[in-house]
Order: structure tokens, then C-alpha cells, then sequence
């Protein structure tokens, strides 16, 4: 089910907030009602894999209370090590197995005899939760979960369930247990949905019709191209942060804190801060459990980039184009921290402008559908070729107003702004909403891009 | 706990509330009551809500209206539709469904076929399409193709040696304005357009068949027909889909005979018979409320598209019978042509219920057979005579 869908907006959320609010009153039985209303959630649009997704739980909350048992180093550590496999295999399984099968293929021409497999929608994620919640509670730092439900609540609660952001256990393992809600958190929760819901709808999906008109364009030639990874650098940001928005005031109106997922990437000035600012929860994620387990950047700094990167791509999804996505970070960043402080000496307006560009690069490496694809769009971007020139007028024309806006919007001092005129403000944040739900009943196109990872 | 305060957040929050259990609630209501029907009907629960989310949704045409007032406020002219990818809006405010280039040869072998087995001579009538050369623009990027393929389609015609009606050309000529053709926002012509267009066809069969149709030119005259005018009450097929602030409201004209009519109309495939004057016979008054915009008025004539309809003029001064394969689009030609004739006899291939075009016609005696389609309706779906 998406968050910017009329069955979850007057339906699934109406009835949940009501049964939570009015029905239930103790701390348990509102954890019990939100995790098996998550299972209907995700059962929604993917019922058979609700028992991939029980599987993780149960197996977790068993290696959690194990782990947590079990005081001698060696045995905890194996513990871990087995419960961070199992998740690893669950992922790899549904995520990764194909992939590698055809890479074995093409390297042996030996055909595995492997089944097509689907990949079940926020598998990344919800297994990301589940290694953060072993390891946070071998690490001591968030207490075991004795009741399977809070596991289950933790690991798919519906608001982060699908595209995150992933919540680390520790951010809210005291929450589950002890959190108290109140009508200004609800509050400000409301308002956070209805702006993520109109940064989706309003913005996102805009762009995301010249963004595909673009990369489903055999010579979209040169200026086509560009307006193309324009619209989709837009795109993807208002996308997944609107969404993000919407996951933490989702979160907020159950009385739950999650982490900021976003904080203005595109004001970076160099690509390590973009990665500071872009999707927080995933790079403090790997920051936490892989780089600096790894050694960090106290030794063979190069080696744990390179491993991150790669992984971070990998972690995108089981392509070529991810990989490469990973490494070309690999290699900006490394970049960076080669050169140190020789580059502040850069004006940030010409810092901030290369990070953008090198980013919307990225961005149509990440896009595209394979390696081909992606060489043949950076062909086109680079060709001075004129192309599909009615098409760039098109959306040009059309879509010219939605621009201006994505490009505002992603300037903080604009972005900040909020008047002080209080009706004005719920005028606003209402007709957002209002606006969104027209756009959606329009059934206007509503792709979700981080629904794929 | 913290203190409890009303902000401006709160205000929010409790208008979000209130909306989400008002149309949730009203919803979840309508719901209920659909719910049972859909699930004996084979549908599963999810598809029902999904359905029930969209065009069903309680207070949509609110909703629609607001985003109308949207693409209104930004002119836009290609405004997005998850149907057909977007809806065109010309510079003279008409809107249009893009059309593609496409292969209309085995349309005219279509024709062909019937042309070889009819037992009366067939005659292919084609009607405008709404981009009229010399007066639509389209915005950059809205592309009709739809006179290109006609174009395509008719020399084909000629190639085979089959003979056709180009009303675009003598509609053209006649002294009906370009921006009176077709409405704003529905893909059909006016009834003015349709009636100049009954007088050309008339005049055409005529001196190309010797029907005598009309000889003194009474029925194609309009001073003897009753013109009401319903100003701002239609909005078409097209601003249904867009709203009504992209390209405003339509006004409708009715026309009707202003002389004393008779007429028995009958549908095989829907067994109705309906008997009586024009007006009772063929008009729809209740299509032409103009409390409702959205009711279709271009179906004031016959209210619908039958697979089979038979008009017979009680009055008729002549025995002439003409078959018509036909969409809606020409419902109100039909109606006008059915003063000047004995019989008219619509078929629409489209409805799986409508006979075998040859079979039909060969049971029976027509003077001539017309198939009318307009430029932007040519598809494999309208010239499938034998389905």
C-alpha cells in the first residue's frame, strides 16, 4: 500500500489512528494493533511475502534473546555472527542470487537451476532493522525485546516498513516500550505527512513524467537528455524525502521519533557532506555497522570506502549500474579525501554547483537500466545532438512551473519559510493536501522509486 | 506530559482529522453498501476499495474540479491523463485526444469487402476531425494525426476506386464559423456542424446516386427547425476528464423540426420500440438538464448508441432506406436525415451485440449504405463489419 494512495489516506490511516486512539488505551495492546495492522499493510500490496517477513521476525527476536542470554564473549560473538548471516542469506537469497548466478554463468557457463524469484518490497530495509537490532542489542545498546510483537513492530512497522528510513534500534527501542504520545507531536506529525505528501504528489510525480519520457526516449538528444536527469535529480529527492517526511510524521502521530533522513543534499559543496545529507539513516547505517567495525578512517581507509561503496550500491539493487553507481562515489569521495583541505580554498557557489552536477550524473548511472543504457544516455547528454527537441519544448513548456518549484524548494532558506500568519499556514499546509488528493484521484502517475530496494 | 497547546499545527491536524473520518467515513459508508454486490460479483475486496478509490470515490467531481482549477491556473495545455498519457488544449481552447500516426490500409480493405458483397452501393462518409486545417494550432509537443491518417485512408479509397464523402472539405465551405465545428470540451461536432453536414450529404447523394432525397430542399432547410440554445451545460467527454476550468463549460444547441413528425423507432438488440413525434421518439430531454453539466447532451438524440436502430418516418414522402454504420458521432446526423427518408438503419459495430454488417444488409433492401466516421475516430474497432 503507498502512503500517497487513496486506500491508505481515507481508509487504512483513519481506521488505525481511530482503533489506536479511541479503543486502545495500554502501551501493549496499541503495539500489538499497530504491528498486525503493519502485516495488513504490507500484505496489501505483497501478501505471500508477510511470511518472509514473520520469518525474519521470529528468527530475530529468538537471536536476540539468545544473544542476550548468553554472557561469554566468543559464544555472543557467534551468535551474532549467525544472526547477521541469516539475514544476509534472507536478503541475498531474494535479492541477490540471480545476479550472481548470471555473473557465475557468464564467468563458468555453468547454468544454475535457479526460479524466478520476485523480490519482496522493502526487503532491504526491513532486513537493514533486523541487523541493527541483533547488533544493538549484542552492542548493549538498546535492551532485547522479550515479546515477539515488538520485534514484529520494530522490524515492520508500517510507517518505514516499505522505504525506510531505516530506524536503527537504539533510536527507538525505548519507545516501543515506553513512549508517550501527545497532541503536539500528532500535530506536527500531521503536518509533516501532508508536506511529504505534497513534495510526492505535487512535485515528484511531475518530474517524474519528464524524467521517463526522457530515459524511454531512443535519441532524446542533448538538451532532452539533460532536462531528462534534471527532472529525475528532482525527482528521486522529492520522492524519497517526501516520503522519508512522510514515514516521520507517520511516526509521529503513533508517538514515535525517528531520525531526519534528509537535511538539503543539494547544497552540498563537496560529495562526503551530500552523503552526510542524503538518506542519513543508510549512511550512518553503514558508518555504524560496516565502516567503522571495518577500521574506519583510522586504517586502510581506502579499502573500507571501497568496501562501503560498493556495498552502498549493492544495496541499491542487484545490477551493474548500482555497483558502478557505488564505486563512482567510491571514487569522488576517495578523491576528496585525497586532496583534504586544498579544496576549500574553492568558492562554495563553484563547489556546491560541481558536487550537483557530479550527483546528477550519478543520478542517470542510477537510472538507467543497464550499463548500455546508461552509456548511451551520457552519449546523448554529451552529444550536441538536437534529438527529440519537440519533446524538450514539451515538458519545458509544461512543466517549467514544477521546476521552479523543485529548485526552490531544495534552498533552505526558501524551504524555511513559513509564514507567520497562522490561518495563511493552515491554509496552505490544507490546500497541499487537498491539491495531493485531486492529483492522486486525477490518478495521475504515481511511481514510488525506493519501493525497488 | 507535556502542556497541552493549541497551535497553529493543531488547527491542522484537527482539520486533516476531521476530513479523513468525514470522507473516509462517507466512503467507508458507500463502501459497505458496494462491497457485498462487487464480492458476489467475483471482485476481490482490494480491487473493490482500489476501485471505489478512484472514479467512485465519494465528492470526486469536487476534487476533479480542484484540480482542474490547477491546470486552469498554470495554462496548461497538455494536462496529464493516466488513460491516454495527456489531453491536449489547442490555442483556441479546444480539446483534443493525441492521436498517432497509424496504417489505415486494412480499413479500407474493410470497406472493399463490404463494397464487393453489399447488395446496394456502399459509400464511405468521412466527417471532421477536431484539428481543422487553417484554424487549430496545437500546443508544442500535442500532436492529432488524426487528418494525416484520414488523408492516408481516403487516397487509399481512391487508389481502390471506392467512392467517399469528404465533409471536412464541404463543411469548409459552408457558412459555419471553424470555432462552431466542435465543442470545447467534447470530441464530438456540434449539432450545427452535424445539421450543415446532413444538408451536404444530402445534396452529395443526390447528384451521385439520384436518391431525390429532399428534392424541394424542405427538411435541410433550417428555417424549419426549432433551434434552442442551452448556454454553459455541457461539458463533454474530454472536460470530463480534465475539468471544467481548463477549457470552460460548452453551451449546447438542440435542434429539432418545427413541422409535424411521426415515427416508430425500434432496436433489435435492445427490443425497444418507441413511437410518437421527433421530440418523443428520438430526443432525450432528460439528457439536456442543465443542472447537471456532465449528462452527455450530445446523446439527446436516440440517448445512446444501439447496436442496431431503426428509425421509420411514418410521414415520409418517399420509400428510401439507408443503412448507416455508424459511432456516436452521428447520432444527431441521423436523426436529421431520418426527417427527409423513410428509413434509417444504424449499426454500430463497436456493441458485440450489433449484427453482421453483411448479413444484415443482404436480408434486407437498402437504397445505399453510408459509413460515417470522423477523422479522429478511424481504428481497427470500426471497421470490423463481420464481427
Amino acid at each position: 500500500m503507498l502512503f500517497s494512495s487513496i486506500v491508505f489516506l481515507f481508509w487504512f490511516l483513519p481506521i488505525v489512528l481511530g482503533v489506536y486512539y479511541v479503543l486502545l488505551r495500554k502501551t501493549n495492546s496499541r503495539n500489538a494493533f499497530l504491528f498486525f495492522s503493519s502485516l495488513f499493510f504490507y500484505a496489501w500490496g505483497e501478501p505471500k511475502f508477510v511470511l518472509v517477513m514473520l520469518l525474519s521476525i521470529f528468527a530475530n527476536w529468538q537471536f536476540g534473546l539468545a544473544i542476550d542470554r548468553v554472557k561469554v564473549s566468543p559464544r555472543r560473538r557467534l551468535l551474532l555472527t549467525l544472526a547477521v548471516s541469516f539475514n544476509l542469506l534472507i536478503i541475498f537469497i531474494f535479492k541477490y542470487l540471480t545476479f550472481f548466478a548470471g555473473i557465475f554463468f557468464q564467468l563458468s557457463g555453468v547454468a544454475l537451476p535457479i526460479p524466478e524469484i520476485t523480490l519482496p518490497i522493502g526487503i532491504s530495509f526491513f532486513t537493514f532493522q533486523a541487523i541493527s537490532y541483533i547488533v544493538d542489542v549484542y552492542r548493549g545498546k538498546g535492551v532485547v525485546q522479550k515479546s515477539w510483537l515488538h520485534v514484529g513492530l520494530y522490524i515492520a512497522f508500517f510507517p518505514q516498513l516499505i522505504a525506510g528510513p531505516i530506524v536503527r534500534y537504539q533510536t527507538i527501542a525505548d519507545q516501543i516500550n515506553h513512549r508517550v504520545e501527545h497532541l503536539d507531536d500528532f500535530s506536527e506529525g500531521v503536518t509533516r505527512f501532508i508536506a511529504g505528501l505534497g513534495k510526492k504528489v505535487l512535485i515528484a510525480n511531475q518530474m517524474a513524467l519528464v524524467a521517463d519520457a526522457a530515459f524511454s526516449s531512443a535519441a532524446p538528444g542533448a538538451s532532452f537528455a539533460w532536462l531528462g536527469a534534471l527532472a529525475y535529480t528532482f525527482q528521486i529527492y522529492y520522492d524519497f524525502s517526501g516520503y522519508s517526511d512522510m514515514a516521520i510524521g507517520l511516526g509521529k502521530m503513533f508517538g514515535f521519533h525517528f531520525d531526519e533522513n534528509f537535511n538539503d543534499p543539494y547544497r552540498s559543496n563537496s560529495v562526503s557532506e551530500f552523503w552526510r545529507r542524503w538518506h542519513i539513516s543508510l549512511g550512518s547505517w553503514f558508518r555504524d555497522y560496516v565502516y567503522i567495525p571495518l577500521g574506519g578512517s583510522r586504517s586502510k581507509l581506502y579499502r573500507n570506502l571501497f568496501v562501503v561503496w560498493a556495498l552502498t550500491g549493492l544495496w541499491h539493487g542487484a545490477s551493474w549500474n548500482f555497483v558502478i553507481w557505488g564505486l563512482y562515489y567510491f571514487v569522488l569521495i576517495a578523491f576528496e579525501k585525497a586532496l583534504g583541505h586544498a579544496l576549500d580554498r574553492i568558492p562554495d557557489f563553484i563547489r556546491v554547483g560541481v558536487t550537483f552536477l557530479a550527483v546528477l550524473l550519478g543520478w542517470v548511472l542510477f537510472r538507467a537500466p543497464t550499463l548500455t543504457a546508461a552509456a548511451h544516455y551520457f552519449g546523448q547528454m554529451f552529444s550536441f545532438s538536437n534529438g527529440d527537441t519537440l519533446s524538450f519544448m514539451r515538458y519545458f513548456t509544461e512543466k517549467k512551473l514544477f521546476f521552479m518549484v523543485a529548485v526552490l524548494l531544495s534552498i533552505p532558506s526558501v524551504r524555511k519559510y513559513r509564514t507567520r500568519f497562522a490561518p495563511l499556514y493552515v491554509a496552505e499546509l490544507l490546500l497541499i493536501f487537498a491539491l495531493a488528493v485531486s492529483f492522486l484521484l486525477k490518478n495521475t502517475y504515481n511511481p514510488f522509486i525506493y519501493f525497488n530496494f | 506530559m507535556k502542556r497541552f497547546s493549541f497551535n497553529r499545527q493543531t488547527a491542522v491536524a484537527a482539520i486533516f482529522l476531521a476530513m479523513l473520518i468525514f470522507l473516509g467515513g462517507i466512503n467507508g459508508l458507500y463502501y459497505a453498501k458496494h462491497a457485498y454486490t462487487d464480492l458476489k460479483s467475483g471482485m476481490d475486496l482490494k480491487a473493490t476499495a482500489e476501485e471505489l478509490s478512484s472514479l467512485d470515490f465519494y465528492f470526486f467531481d469536487d476534487f476533479l474540479n480542484l484540480y482542474s482549477l490547477t491546470q486552469g491556473a498554470l495554462n496548461a495545455h497538455l494536462i496529464d491523463d493516466s488513460t491516454y498519457g495527456f489531453i491536449i488544449k489547442d490555442y483556441q481552447g479546444k480539446l483534443h485526444f493525441p492521436r498517432s500516426v497509424y496504417d489505415t490500409r486494412p480499413y479500407a480493405d474493410s470497406v472493399a469487402t463490404l463494397s464487393e458483397n453489399a447488395n446496394a452501393p456502399v459509400l464511405f462518409v468521412l466527417a471532421p476531425g477536431k484539428v481543422i486545417e487553417g484554424y487549430t494550432v496545437l500546443p508544442t509537443g500535442g500532436y492529432n494525426y488524426a487528418n494525416d491518417n484520414a488523408d492516408l485512408f481516403l487516397k487509399t479509397l481512391t487508389t481502390d476506386g471506392l467512392p467517399f464523402l469528404d465533409l471536412r472539405t464541404s463543411i469548409a465551405t459552408s457558412s459555419l464559423p471553424e470555432s462552431q465545428w466542435f465543442y470545447n470540451t467534447d470530441h464530438h461536432w456540434t449539432t450545427k456542424a452535424a445539421f450543415t453536414a446532413f444538408g451536404d450529404l444530402v445534396s452529395y447523394l443526390n447528384e451521385n446516386y439520384g436518391l431525390g432525397i429532399d428534392p424541394d430542399g424542405y427538411y435541410t432547410d433550417s428555417a424549419h427547425y426549432i433551434v434552442t440554445e442551452y448556454p454553459d451545460s455541457f461539458l463533454g467527454s474530454l472536460g470530463r476528464r480534465v475539468g471544467p476550468f481548463v477549457a470552460g463549460v460548452d453551451d449546447y444547441t438542440l435542434i429539432e423540426p418545427n413541422f409535424e413528425t411521426d415515427y416508430t423507432v425500434t432496436s433489435e438488440t435492445e427490443s425497444l420500440t418507441l413511437n410518437g413525434s421527433f421530440r418523443e421518439a428520438i430526443l432525450h430531454p432528460d439528457l439536456l438538464k442543465t443542472d447537471d453539466i456532465t449528462l452527455n447532451k450530445h446523446a439527446a438524440y436516440f440517448g445512446m448508441d444501439y447496436g442496431n436502430l431503426v428509425i421509420h418516418n411514418n410521414l415520409a414522402d418517399n420509400d428510401i432506406k439507408i443503412l448507416l454504420v455508424k459511432d456516436s458521432y452521428s447520432l444527431p446526423l441521423a436523426a436529421f436525415l431520418s426527417t427527409a427518408v423513410e428509413e434509417v438503419h444504424m449499426l454500430d459495430v463497436r456493441d458485440e451485440k450489433a449484427p453482421i454488417v453483411e448479413t444484415y444488409l443482404n436480408q434486407r433492401q437498402f437504397d445505399i449504405v453510408i459509413i460515417c466516421y470522423n477523422a479522429d475516430a478511424l481504428s481497427e474497432t470500426m471497421f470490423n463489419f463481420d464481427h
